[in-house]
């Protein structure tokens, strides 16, 4: 005897309750919500101007959306030029100096290339918070996989996370802080290549930079809401 | 008029959606009332992003995935994702009672999830991977656990696509 998966669920949810339509109340409660978030963002707007900061639009109306606007850009610059430093510090031998940006659209991470000897390599960091995401652990510390202690709390390097070959040789960080888990990517483009060895991920894990770019990530979750955080 | 022109797109959205939001709440939770909180704030985060979202149903589903974790994290009731929760064999007597609704709330949430997103919204092994935030080999590896644990529990051979026996 068999059981198709979703008819069987579509047969057992016909005996669900529909809901009540919910738009009514949800309208209501995001009126309210936008209005809120306007007088917090024109009390911030109010304080600036007290303070001697000068804001881009002077129209009164918009006043809140481009401080906001402003505000997000700051701290998307911010947190690349952290990430393109942390990354570009740890390259490993032989490959061209420095880090280049790419990807950081709206709803992209930002993600940044470098180029090694043996084809190029993409890098990314993420950092998550509240989500309580399963934290990988080595059953035994191997050639593959290390437990190590960072600056914002243990830490677990995987390499060769896709043990196929025909797929590019990946390897992540896990660093699990207080309610705040980061992960950071490095993914050969090319399959075949595997440029980054477990010390220069395991030193990219342990530094100190590293460390406060999660700190600031987490200061402007919402600033950085899918370019570096989740 | 900006606003109105959000509220009419959002309301001809919901109007649609909240049905079938609860009906994947639903599987997530297996509880009707959570479901229906989960959705109710989960049509109000859509709301909210509504200008910067070009697919409110994409964007409402991860969304309701990730509350659904934090709620299951904040209740401290579930294992970790990774391990299934030992269960005794059914009597048989009992077995004919057990529906698949049943045997999917005794997963852990993200296999509950993974198996939502794959089997009921027709996610590939990639897209169902991002709105988890996880890789396609952990999305391959709780699903096969997943209807290992369904099949296990119903006694019969569980297909997800016409031809495809798991």
């Amino acid at each position: 005897m068999t059981t198709d998966l979703r008819e069987r669920l579509a047969a057992e949810l016909q005996h669900l309750d529909l809901l009540d339509d919910l738009t009514p109340d949800v309208l209501r409660r995001g009126r309210a919500t936008v209005r809120r978030r306007r007088s917090a963002v024109g009390a911030l707007a109010a304080a600036a101007v007290v303070a001697g900061t000068v804001w881009a639009s002077a129209g009164s109306g918009d006043r809140g959306t481009d401080a906001a606007e402003q505000s997000r850009e700051s701290a998307r610059q911010e947190w690349t030029t952290r990430m393109e430093r942390v990354f570009a510090a740890h390259l490993p031998d032989g490959f061209a100096a420095g880090v280049t940006a790419t990807g950081g659209t709206d709803r992209r991470a930002l993600e940044f290339v470098a180029s090694g000897p043996d084809g190029r390599v993409s890098l990314n960091a993420t950092v998550y918070l509240a989500e309580g995401l399963p934290f990988p652990a080595c059953a035994a510390t191997t050639p593959r996989c290390r437990v190590l202690t960072t600056p914002s709390g243990p830490a677990t390097v995987l390499t060769k996370v896709y043990p196929e070959d025909h797929h590019s040789y990946a390897s992540q960080i896990w660093i699990q802080g207080d309610g705040v888990q980061t992960i950071v990517n490095v993914v050969e483009v090319s399959p075949g290549a595997d440029q980054f060895s477990m010390d220069d991920l395991t030193g990219l894990a342990s530094d100190q930079e590293l460390s406060e770019a999660i700190v600031f990530a987490t200061a402007h979750d919402g600033e950085l809401l899918e370019y570096a955080t989740r | 008029m900006r606003r109105r022109s959000r509220e009419d797109a959002f309301t001809a959205w919901a109007g649609d959606a909240q049905h079938q939001l609860h009906r994947k709440a639903y599987l997530l939770t297996g509880e009707q009332e959570s479901a229906r909180d989960l959705v109710q704030q989960v049509l109000l985060s859509t709301y909210l992003a509504w200008h910067r979202v070009d697919h409110p149903t994409a964007y409402a589903t991860t969304s309701l995935v990730r509350a659904f974790f934090k709620v299951a994290e904040q209740r401290r009731r579930e294992l970790p994702s990774d391990v299934l929760v030992e269960i005794p064999a059914p009597h048989p007597a009992l077995d004919d009672r057990l529906t698949l609704l049943d045997a999917l709330a005794e997963l852990p949430p993200r296999m509950r999830a993974t198996l939502m997103l794959r089997f009921w919204d027709d996610l590939s092994v990639r897209d169902t991977a991002h709105v988890l935030g996880c890789s396609e080999g952990t999305v391959k590896s709780a699903t096969s656990k997943a209807l290992a644990h369904l099949r296990d529990r119903l006694g019969e051979a569980v297909t997800t696509a016409p031809g495809e026996l798991r």
